[in-house]
């Protein structure tokens, strides 16, 4: 129990604080401490990063989003009219989550700049056949 | 701030469009399942890590394998030189075909055991991979846990452990194995049959006997192979109806394959069924699959009578010294 002249814990104000947050700086009691990564932590630090991503060694699944990118720009094609939606779509999916956390495994950015090469062909080449059309009505 | 932990590929892979891995992290082993879109992440700390328990399983895939390795080089030696693009065609399919056969070939499953739970290892499916991971492992966890000394181990102190960690073995029951013997028998027939059809014996029901009794065999197989499992029926015999198995549904296989092949090489000018009956291609096919039964039958009666003898020999009498 918290004493006169002592801090308390942000979260239990009538517990006695043992540490501050490495994270936040908040102090905390004993219940509140988490040691993790050689550091300590609040809950709340642990949670709001976790839920960020930021936390490889906390999370259960991660997104693909290289993946989906890639996907979306070459399956379509096999179709090649579906394209007209796709490549947008593929570079916003490219644009939106370039920094987003990716695999906790070893993985580069290869499949994010070839998703975005195949979608700026697509596009393109939609542009040249709507030009070549319009010219060749005229 | 992002931590990124550092982790190394441990042998073994499963899966094709859901994929299955091990890596191994500073601290724990992380089991990935992946989908084209997403991962998900199992870890399990050295620390907590009790036993991993490799369980030897029958393999069905492995003669599928050699059996298609076996067609892709048949087609090349015999395709290319009269019809390239149907040879491509086969060739590229029975590629296909084993490279999925071998990616999907499962041959041990993996458990790991803490003191909460168990969980399966998807990615271990063969004893190769399994051996070179658990090697890996061992090395980890006796880091982080210590090792247990040969003493410790006569001793006794781990042993409750290991009973508990232990997967309890099925009882093993006795098989007479009279479905193996009537299976094995009724190829020696089909095999017969085959061989009357290739010397050029052809009628109705003829083929109907073949029909039926190529279609009993297929039902006694798969019977028997339910039936031989955790049965004392040696382990030859047993292998031997997988191998059948896959024998029987690769000879379907073929068959449909020179069916279209004689279909796209004769086209209109078949007049005749004697003329299809005499294609080189099907004679070779009927020669493969009459010696392919008859072989297999033979080595399954074999198999069988050996078994049966050695079940049926007394053991021998023990002297004692001092009569």
């Amino acid at each position: 129990m918290l004493e006169a002249g002592e801090s308390s814990c942000f979260y239990h104000p009538l517990k006695r604080a043992v540490v501050p947050c490495d994270r936040c700086g908040r102090f905390l009691c004993a219940l509140c401490q988490v040691e993790f990564l050689g550091q300590n932590w609040c809950p709340r630090c642990i949670q709001a990063s976790s839920e960020k991503g930021q936390l490889a060694q906390l999370d259960p699944s991660r997104k693909l989003y290289d993946n989906l990118a890639l996907i979306l720009a070459t399956f379509p094609a096999l179709i090649v009219w579906p394209t007209i939606i796709t490549a947008p779509v593929t570079w916003y999916v490219v644009v939106r989550y370039w920094h987003a956390p990716s695999s906790i495994l070893p993985r580069t950015k290869i499949r994010f700049y070839i998703a975005a090469l195949l979608a700026t062909l697509e596009i393109g080449a939609w542009i040249w056949l709507v030009l070549f059309l319009i010219y060749r009505r005229r | 701030m992002t931590t990124q932990p550092q982790y190394r590929k441990l042998h073994g892979r499963s899966g094709i469009f859901v994929r299955d891995s091990l890596w191994m992290g500073a601290d724990h082993l992380l089991s990935v399942r992946r989908n084209p879109f997403s991962e998900s992440y199992r870890r399990f700390y050295f620390a907590d890590i009790q036993a991993v328990v490799v369980t030897e399983l029958p393999d069905f895939l492995t003669p599928i394998c050699y059996i298609l390795l076996a067609v892709i080089v048949g087609v090349i030696i015999l395709g290319f030189w009269q019809r390239p693009a149907w040879a491509a065609i086969s060739w590229l399919v029975s590629l296909i075909a084993l490279s999925v056969a071998a990616r999907l070939r499962k041959n041990c499953a993996c458990y790991l055991q803490t003191s909460i739970s168990t969980e399966m290892l998807p990615s271990l499916r063969r004893q190769s991979d399994a051996g070179k991971a658990v090697t890996l492992l061992k090395a980890e966890i006796e880091k982080a846990q210590g090792s247990v000394s040969a003493e410790v181990l006569a001793s006794g102190a781990v042993d409750a452990r290991a009973a508990r960690v232990s997967a309890p073995k099925p009882a093993i029951r006795h098989s007479s194995g009279q479905v193996h013997w009537i299976a094995f028998s009724l190829m020696l027939v089909r095999g017969a049959v085959g061989a009357t059809s290739i010397k050029g014996f052809t009628s109705i029901p003829l083929g109907v006997v073949a029909t039926v009794v190529g279609t009993t065999i297929l039902l006694l197989l798969i019977l028997g192979a339910i039936q031989q499992r955790n049965s004392d029926l040696p382990l030859g015999v047993r292998r031997l109806v997988h191998v059948t198995l896959a024998f029987y549904i690769a000879s379907g296989l073929v068959n449909f394959a020179v069916s279209i092949y004689i279909a796209v090489h004769l086209g209109p000018r078949a007049t005749s069924q004697a003329m299809i009956l005499e294609d080189p291609a099907l004679k070779i096919y009927g020669l493969v699959d009459v010696i392919g039964f008859l072989a297999l039958g033979c080595v399954g009666l074999i198999l069988m009578w050996r078994h049966q003898q050695a079940v049926h020999t007394p053991p021998p009498i023990e002297l004692g010294n001092g009569g």
